[in-house]
């Protein structure tokens, strides 16, 4: 029995060829996608790095189409081997594109199976073909950056606002979440350079936050991860654990929320001689001033990017939370209390 | 006296037929056998030395004679078929009496020697031969208890062998034991030299890829599959024992295992397990993930393996087929080989070739780790009747994964599950820990 | 001797192969929120069916359920076995058709439809026809053992991007009970009543007790959860509502550095995979008995080759997945029927039987 299974299976290879049979060396597989919007027409580049004996660098690649597939079949076309999405891991959009509305494009992204829903989203500062074209500068490198720049065991910093495909996508959809995506532009000695993120309302772009504001986004939103530095007056600390306590209730039909930030950091840096309550005070005023900051502007835009209706599902009807962002975010009061716990001084003391 | 002088002329071209008189006081006895089977000079040295003792005694010879072993009927047949057992035929010429004595046999075994295929780290080294009663002898002295039963078979027609059951009266499955008598029982017209007419006697599919028998050298395995329940077979010139049935956990397990402290018996037991699916899944992995399901690699290693297969010019699954024969005919090589030339080609084939063929660009290298990997992970496996299966499984998840990537490779597996789940031996299942048991 | 493990490993493989991939979908657009309380109904559901069909099935020991009913009443049987049947063989073809197209959507997008098909129905049928129940019991002890590492991995790694506010509120503020009203409750119940049929089919070598089934429901119970909140939890129930295999691309979403493997959903898909195969065997061998017992005595050796290619060419003719969609609506009245009438009817005829062989004995 098993031997007529064999050679039943064994004649269907044979006769019928493997459909999906393609060898890996003969795809090409880019690791970034830049898509660019000028009046109805998109033109996408492909990063891909060279499949060679040395790993030498990246070939660019770009095409025009009226949809982002017929761009990329375009490409394929032309190619010597077939473009392989499989492995994408950033898309880069420039800044026309991400105002006039991403919604398109990461519906198409979750439909295909092809481009995993992990890939980051990242717009950029500049027009893309000065970007690819300052990228893939030999001398920068092996042409990984833009992977690495955004890996979290590589080249990622909590100062870059991190959201894949998906969080954009629950973005879109759901009543009471927005996104940060990431801004960049080729740098001047290094490839690339963060210059802050922005704030993503229902897939469009609709405002932009300074990278210290985003580091405390990131702070904030419990992803600060470990290891991040931050700078003051009088000091640098080392942010190596953060807590968020939130409360939410409704005041006079008002919406409010307490929010206590726990903060523990080691200092790094000390400028003059100042006391650990001094650092203390320092970075909980600063703190408070850039968060709240960015609640005001969050607020008259319409973005929440922090899920602040998240906290008041319980309090709302469906109907009432779909209302949320124009309704009840505006009115929000948000009342941050931050506590910080200086957990050591290195190996010097500090005075008391 | 008409028997004897036919067996004569039966025997006459025989080299190593010996007819010989004796005389004791006044009578004469006819002494025959064959020399090649029978130690002669110290044979009749025991023969007339009792007879001689009983002529000095003044007892009655004849029957001092009769008593020397069995009285057997003055028949050719009978007589002929005594001789080519190895027993001595004596006759009193004047009585026509004639009796088979057991004698002083010819060595014809090697002693009680190390075993050839099965190492092992902790126990006994004393390993099964040729020899029947040797073996039968190693058994008991693994396993002294009453409960031990055995039976002896004569198999054949033309050529006689002997088939040893045995198996522990309280263990075994009555069912399996009737199924295994029954079909002995049944055939014992049929020709046994070999384990391919035994399987047949045992109604074994000849298209079976998993193995229903184990074969073991050490008494001490045997002595364990005894315990467990299972049936134990001697074959005559066989040098091992011929467990019935075989289960799943042959894979794993083995006796030499409870020789270690309990943590390193399961971590060993465990490791074969992982070899076991190393071997069977490490070669469809590569062809799926490199030619069919690049995606579901991480981006360093996919990229990284495109470029080890930068130049090799055809598809993974021949270049896979390609390593993996040439590994089977090292091995197959290896055991034609004498010893002293087999380390030679071993080099040749692992380093040599090996080398050239990534430099030739004929194979990626990762392939050649892969190769290796799948070839050493096999021989972890308990038993090399179990590694056949492995081997040639193997290639069904190879193909599966060049036709349908890691969906393939998944397909393979369940087949090869369903395959195993679903055989029987002897009317027990393949798929069982330790005690064999009927449905 | 006792088979709990066998029994109770095949009722639960049975079943997860049914649950990750429409039952979210299903039980998300049957509610807005609060979805424990239709899973937990559909639970009860199931329990209520299953302790009544086994109830019924233990006032004769060690028969199996075609035999049961064909002994008493010719025509009362058929009133049971014919939509079993029937329903029978219209899952078989939907889980076929249905999972070709998964295969294709997500690892093999060139390869045409009927291959796939052809996978799924000829590995079946080999379990079926070379191991008969005795070698699927054991299958389903080696698969779960083989195969439940990597899914239990895949359900606790996909833990990893939750967020628990998306849990409330957990008692909707009105219309607790809607989703009552609708069909895609009833759909989801496709996977509490896809395998509970087979506990009446069982040889009379293998007994079993009730206790090692409920065992595992219990287990099956924090899956059925897990598959719809894990997507709820993520997503948030506007979005994952958009989807159509919510709780994969969530496990699609698990970002693990340190595997050498960048896309975990594969791991599930493939146990999934095996999983489904068993259950589609599993089903063959219902319809087997069935015929077997009930129609006609054919050797399997040709009736398995039979049934393979009728369903092979039924699923040739269902075009789309809408048409699937609407074959899995349309199934569900006589879903309904077969999961409500046959523990009723078997455990009403357990009753009477039982009381006759009282009375008998009192006589006596």
């Amino acid at each position: 029995m098993i031997l007529r299974i064999l050679t039943a299976v064994l004649m269907m290879t044979l006769l019928s060829g493997c459909w999906d049979n393609k060898d890996i060396n003969h795809r090409a597989l880019p690791i970034a996608m830049g898509i660019s919007y000028q009046e109805g027409n998109y033109e996408v580049f492909l990063d891909i790095p060279k499949v060679t004996e040395k790993n030498e660098g990246i070939q660019v690649i770009s095409a025009k189409g009226d949809t982002i597939s017929s761009a990329i079949d375009h490409i394929s076309m032309n190619l010597e081997d077939q473009v392989d999405l499989l492995h994408l891991k950033v898309i880069i959009v420039d800044k026309a594109f991400a105002t006039r509305g991403l919604d398109e494009i990461t519906a198409s992204i979750i439909r295909s199976r092809q481009v995993s829903p992990k890939t980051m989203f990242v717009i950029c500062d500049e027009p893309l073909n000065r970007f690819f074209e300052r990228i893939n500068n030999p001398s920068n490198g092996d042409g990984n950056e833009i992977y690495d720049f955004f890996q979290k065991n590589a080249g990622w910093n909590p100062e870059i606002a991190y959201t894949p495909v998906w969080k954009l996508f629950r973005g879109i959809h759901s009543y009471t979440n927005d996104v940060v995506l990431p801004i960049i532009q080729s740098g001047h000695s290094t490839a690339i350079q963060s210059v802050g993120a922005g704030i993503l309302k229902n897939g469009k772009m609709v405002e932009r936050l300074t990278n210290e504001q985003t580091l405390l986004y990131n702070v904030f939103d419990g992803n600060s991860m470990q290891g991040k530095i931050e700078v003051m007056g009088k000091a640098t600390v080392q942010i190596v654990n953060s807590r968020i306590r939130n409360q939410s209730r409704f005041v006079s039909q008002k919406p409010e929320l307490n929010s206590k930030l726990y903060l523990k950091v080691i200092v790094m840096d000390a400028i003059g001689n100042p006391s650990m309550e001094e650092i203390k005070t320092e970075l909980q005023g600063l703190l408070q001033r850039v968060l709240n900051e960015i609640f005001n502007k969050i607020q008259r835009v319409q973005a929440d990017i922090f899920g602040i209706g998240q906290h008041f599902r319980d309090n709302l009807s469906r109907d009432e939370l779909a209302q949320w962002r124009t309704e009840y975010l505006p009115q929000v009061k948000i009342k941050l209390e931050v506590h910080t716990i200086i957990r050591n001084t290195g190996n010097l003391k500090l005075p008391e | 006296m008409a028997a004897m002088d036919e067996v004569r002329t039966h025997f006459s071209s025989y080299p190593d037929y010996v007819n010989q008189q004796v005389q004791i006081a006044t009578e004469t006895f006819t002494i025959t056998g064959l020399k090649s089977l029978i130690n002669f000079p110290q044979t009749i040295y025991m023969v007339r030395d009792s007879l001689l003792t009983a002529s000095i005694n003044k007892l009655e010879l004849v029957e001092v004679f009769a008593g020397l072993g069995q009285t057997v009927p003055a028949e050719t047949t009978g007589l002929i078929s005594e001789i080519l057992d190895g027993m001595l035929i004596a006759m009193h010429n004047a009585s026509g009496i004639c009796v088979s004595i057991y004698p002083v046999p010819q060595p014809n075994s090697r002693p009680i020697s190390m075993p050839i295929m099965e190492n092992n780290v902790g126990g006994g080294n004393s390993a099964f031969n040729e020899n029947l009663e040797a073996n039968i002898i190693l058994l008991r002295s693994h396993l002294n208890t009453s409960d031990l039963q055995m039976k002896n078979y004569v198999m054949g027609n033309l050529v006689k062998s002997n088939v040893v059951v045995c198996y522990m009266e309280s263990l075994i499955d009555k069912q399996m034991l009737g199924n295994l008598t029954h079909k002995l029982e049944s055939k014992q017209s049929t020709d046994i030299s070999n384990i391919k007419e035994l399987s047949s006697v045992l109604e074994f599919s000849n298209f079976s890829l998993v193995t229903h028998y184990m074969t073991y050298e050490l008494p001490q395995n045997a002595a364990k599959a005894l315990k467990d329940g299972k049936a134990v077979l001697f074959q005559e010139r066989l040098p091992f024992a011929i467990v019935l049935p075989s289960l799943i956990s042959d894979l794993f397990v083995t006796e030499d295992d409870t020789n270690h402290p309990p943590i390193y018996t399961w971590l060993l037991r465990s490791l074969r397990l992982i070899g076991l699916l190393t071997t069977l899944i490490v070669p469809g992995l590569y062809v799926a993930l490199v030619s069919v399901n690049p995606d579901v690699l991480r981006f360093e290693l996919a990229h990284s393996i495109a470029r080890s297969r930068l130049d090799v010019p055809y598809p993974a699954i021949v270049e896979a087929l390609l390593l993996l024969i040439i590994m089977e005919l090292i091995m197959e090589a290896i055991i034609r080989l004498p010893s002293s030339i087999g380390p030679t080609v071993t080099m040749v084939g692992g380093i040599v070739l090996g080398q050239a063929v990534v430099d030739a660009k004929l194979v990626s290298n990762l392939l050649i780790i892969i190769v290796a990997a799948a070839t050493i992970a096999n021989a972890a496996v308990v038993g090399f009747r179990n590694s056949y299966a492995l081997r040639l499984l193997k290639y069904l998840l190879l193909f599966l994964a060049a036709f349908l990537g890691v969906l393939g490779l998944l397909t393979g597996l369940v087949i090869i599950c369903a395959y195993v789940a679903g055989i029987r031996t002897l009317g027990v299942p393949y798929l069982q820990l330790i005690k064999p048991k009927g449905e | 001797m006792s088979k709990n493990l066998e029994v109770s490993a095949t009722y639960v493989m049975t079943h997860l192969g049914l649950i990750f991939f429409l039952y979210p979908l299903d039980i998300i657009e049957s509610t807005n929120e609060s979805h424990w309380i239709p899973v937990i109904a559909g639970f009860l559901f199931h329990l209520l069916i299953i302790s009544m069909y086994l109830k019924g099935l233990s006032y004769f020991k060690g028969q199996n359920i075609v035999d049961i009913l064909l002994k008493k009443n010719k025509v009362l049987a058929w009133v049971v076995l014919f939509p079993a049947l029937l329903y029978l063989a219209w899952i078989i073809v939907l889980a076929v058709r249905a999972f070709a197209e998964v295969l294709s959507i997500v690892f093999l997008s060139n390869t045409p439809l009927w291959v796939l098909m052809l996978l799924l129905l000829i590995v079946p049928g080999f379990m079926t026809f070379h191991g008969k129940i005795g070698g699927l019991l054991r299958l389903s002890v080696l698969l779960s053992f083989l195969f439940i590492i990597p899914v239990v991995f895949v359900m606790v790694t996909s833990f990893q991007n939750i967020d628990w506010h998306y849990l409330f509120p957990l008692w909707p503020g009105h219309g607790a009970f809607t989703f009552l009203t609708l069909p895609p409750f009833y759909k989801s119940l496709f996977a509490y009543t896809g395998g509970f049929l087979l506990l009446g089919f069982l040889p009379s070598y293998a007994n079993f007790k009730p206790k090692a089934i409920f065992l595992g429901c219990l287990v099956l119970l924090p899956t059925y959860l897990i598959s719809v909140y894990i997507p709820v939890l993520t997503l948030g129930e506007e979005t994952a509502r958009r989807l159509q295999f919510p709780y994969l691309l969530v496990v699609d979403t698990i970002e693990i550095n340190w595997l050498m493997f960048d896309r975990i959903n594969i791991f599930l898909l493939l146990s999934l995979v095996a999983f489904t195969m068993f259950f589609i065997a599993v089903t063959l061998w219902q319809i087997l008995i069935i015929i077997r017992l009930g129609v006609i005595d054919i050797s399997p050796n040709f009736l398995i080759p039979i049934i393979l290619l009728c369903t092979f060419i039924a699923c040739l003719f269902i075009p789309d997945w809408k048409t699937a969609d609407l074959l899995f609506q349309w199934n569900i009245p006589l879903r309904m029927y077969v999961s409500i009438v046959t523990p009723i009817f078997v455990l009403t005829m357990g009753w009477l039987h039982a009381r006759k062989t009282k009375l008998g004995l009192n006589n006596s």
